[in-house]
């Protein structure tokens, strides 16, 4: 352990670079350990989301935007289908679970999603303060829109049109909140109301829905059926489980992308590691060849000389666990609500673990370079010259 | 010549000896030295004009520099040729004080000489030598921000640690003034009849000579 501490004193001498090289080296590991939490965190919630929804009709439009404004609810919808032609399809005997969806409205950056008692069934895991709504311009406000609206049980609100804050609003239609529900994301930023408010605010005779999801028991009817209703009819009908596939690929190949730039990233972290112990063995070579001078083996010069890179890139593993705990914390500063991590993304993974051990390995091996250098010095020039 | 080969000596009292020793020092060029003997107990003074190669000459009997020609043997410690240096040459076999101190950064006084102990892979006890020279106060203090006075003690003690039967002091008292160079040769010649080390001294100082008990004074180079 002499040589972890001769090591320390030699870095110690240059905190300033060494922090630097290790910050750096810091950020590629950060980058590469985000990109992997935010892909992880996508196919959670894609997953989570996409969980035994097997048919989603939708007016006609693009297939992601469906899936992003239907069942991850970040986006706007492309229109609204007519009830009657959907409840026609919707008595396929191999159709279950139907949950039928409109919405227009919003509070703030909410939605207000009117929706049969089916939809928040199908919420997964939850915990519900109150009730759910048993009659129109009731409420049930998720935990986070109860948490930025300040709202709770009993309060009055009203929504605005669109998804967009300043196109007017219901004031005459006043919402009550009859229950407030804890449960993941998307479902905590939703406002959950019957399908009724919404038709009555917009006096809607038809009872047009905005969507419809529903989970399919056959697997051939799986198949098929979104085909044939998109063939016979001016709905769109698509699988979400396939269209979530698709966007998973693209958002694989785009995270692969920012993998590289990471990887650039902490190569040249790797890179300055090199040089910086390079220059300072250069720099310092004197002081090696007094450890030579008063005794020291190769192996003993060597122990030095790794040890300072090992405390290196420590360093920068532990600025690595700082800046990910950071980024942890603040999430909801940087990260739009609706792509939040979910906490399980962020438990720590093999890839932190091989991208620490990869770091490790790194400076061990980058340790031999400047040994090697050192040992080609004259012992007695460097004495001379210190 | 073999490596580390079993050194025969002339005298049975000599512990290091040299043969006409040829240096490298630059393209096509080499210094020259007499051979040399040291004995047990015994203080050389080295002296000669700058440039006459006596750093040059210390390090080479050190191993710190390579050799053209010529082979140096330490009784007990193999024998050293061309640019070859035995395993335990430096360990145990040679103290060696250089002309200026200079220290590992940022380690204090008492980190220098752990260093010196961990180098030589021993663990004996200094103290009383750092009491005796006058070091006990400032343990804990930057090696660097010593006094030069203070400085070559420590680089003094450091080299005690290696309990060698040979030290080379190359100039040690050169930047020193009379009362700290005075206390410098003291303190080696304490050490000396302790260890009844061999020590080899280069110095410019004419009044160092009486306490020599031998000269050896190296020409000027042509």
């Amino acid at each position: 352990m002499k040589a972890l501490a001769f090591a320390f004193a030699s870095l110690r001498h240059r905190l300033g670079s060494a922090s630097m090289i290790a910050l750096v080296l810091s950020l590629g590991i950060i980058g590469m350990a985000l990109m992997d939490r935010a892909e992880k965190g996508m196919t959670m919630q894609l997953r989570n989301s996409l969980d035994g929804t097997d048919l989603l009709l939708c007016a006609k439009g693009s297939p992601t935007q469906s899936i992003l404004a239907h069942v991850l609810h970040v986006d706007v919808a492309s229109g609204n289908i007519p009830s009657e032609t959907a409840d026609q399809w919707l008595k396929h005997p191999d159709i279950r679970h139907v949950r039928r969806l409109a919405y227009g409205d919003q509070l703030g950056e909410f939605r207000i999603l009117g929706c049969d008692s089916a939809t928040w069934l199908h919420i997964g895991e939850s915990q519900l303060t109150g009730r759910w709504p048993s009659q129109s311009m009731e409420a049930v406000i998720g935990s986070t829109v109860a948490q930025t609206s300040k709202l709770s049980v009993g309060d009055i609100f009203h929504g605005s049109h669109g998804m967009v804050d300043d196109l007017g609003d219901h004031a005459h239609h006043d919402y009550r909140v009859v229950g407030i529900v804890e449960a993941s994301n998307p479902w905590d930023r939703i406002i959950f109301t019957p399908l009724s408010s919404v038709w009555d605010i917009h006096h809607d005779k038809d009872h047009a829905y905005t969507a419809v999801l529903a989970s399919i028991d056959n697997p051939m009817t799986r198949l098929m059926l979104p085909a044939r209703i998109q063939k016979a009819s001016k709905m769109m009908a698509i699988s979400p489980a396939m269209e979530g596939n698709r966007m998973m690929t693209w958002l694989n190949r785009g995270g692969q992308i920012m993998q590289i730039m990471t990887l650039l990233l902490q190569l040249i972290g790797f890179i300055s590691l090199l040089l910086l112990l390079h220059a300072h063995v250069r720099e310092h070579r004197s002081n090696y060849a007094l450890m030579r001078a008063m005794g020291s083996t190769w192996w003993q010069v060597f122990q030095v000389v790794a040890w300072q890179n090992v405390l290196i890139v420590l360093a920068a593993l532990s600025f690595t666990v700082i800046g990910l705990l950071m980024a942890y914390f603040s999430q909801s500063l940087w990260l739009p609500s609706a792509l939040n991590i979910p906490n399980q993304a962020w438990a720590p993974s093999t890839l932190d673990a091989v991208m620490a051990g990869v770091a490790l390995i790194f400076s061990g091996i980058s340790s031999v370079g400047p040994w090697l250098s050192l040992k080609k010095i004259s012992l007695h020039r460097a004495l001379v010259d210190a | 010549m073999k490596r580390n080969e079993s050194p025969t000596f002339d005298h049975m009292d000599n512990i290091l000896q040299a043969s006409e020793l040829a240096v490298p020092v630059g393209i096509n060029r080499q210094l020259t030295f007499p051979p040399l003997q040291l004995q047990a107990g015994e203080l050389v003074i080295m002296t000669g004009n700058s440039g006459s190669g006596k750093s040059t000459w210390m390090h080479a009997l050190a191993g710190l520099q390579g050799i053209a020609s010529g082979h140096v043997s330490i009784a007990k410690h193999g024998q050293l040729s061309r640019t070859h240096c035995p395993p335990d040459w430096r360990q145990s076999g040679i103290g060696f004080i250089p002309q200026r101190p200079f220290f590992w950064p940022s380690l204090t006084v008492k980190g220098n000489l752990d260093l010196a102990q961990w180098c030589k892979g021993s663990q004996g006890d200094l103290q009383s030598w750092v009491e005796r020279m006058g070091l006990t106060h400032c343990m804990h203090q930057q090696a660097h921000s010593l006094s030069l006075g203070e400085q070559q003690r420590l680089s003094a003690i450091r080299a005690f640690s290696h309990d060698a039967p040979v030290l080379l002091a190359d100039e040690p008292t050169a930047s020193l003034d009379r009362d700290n160079a005075t206390a410098l040769i003291e303190s080696l010649r304490a050490y000396q009849q302790v260890s009844q080390c061999a020590v080899l001294l280069a110095t410019h100082d004419a009044s160092l000579a009486a306490m020599a008990d031998r000269i050896i004074e190296l020409p000027s180079p042509s």
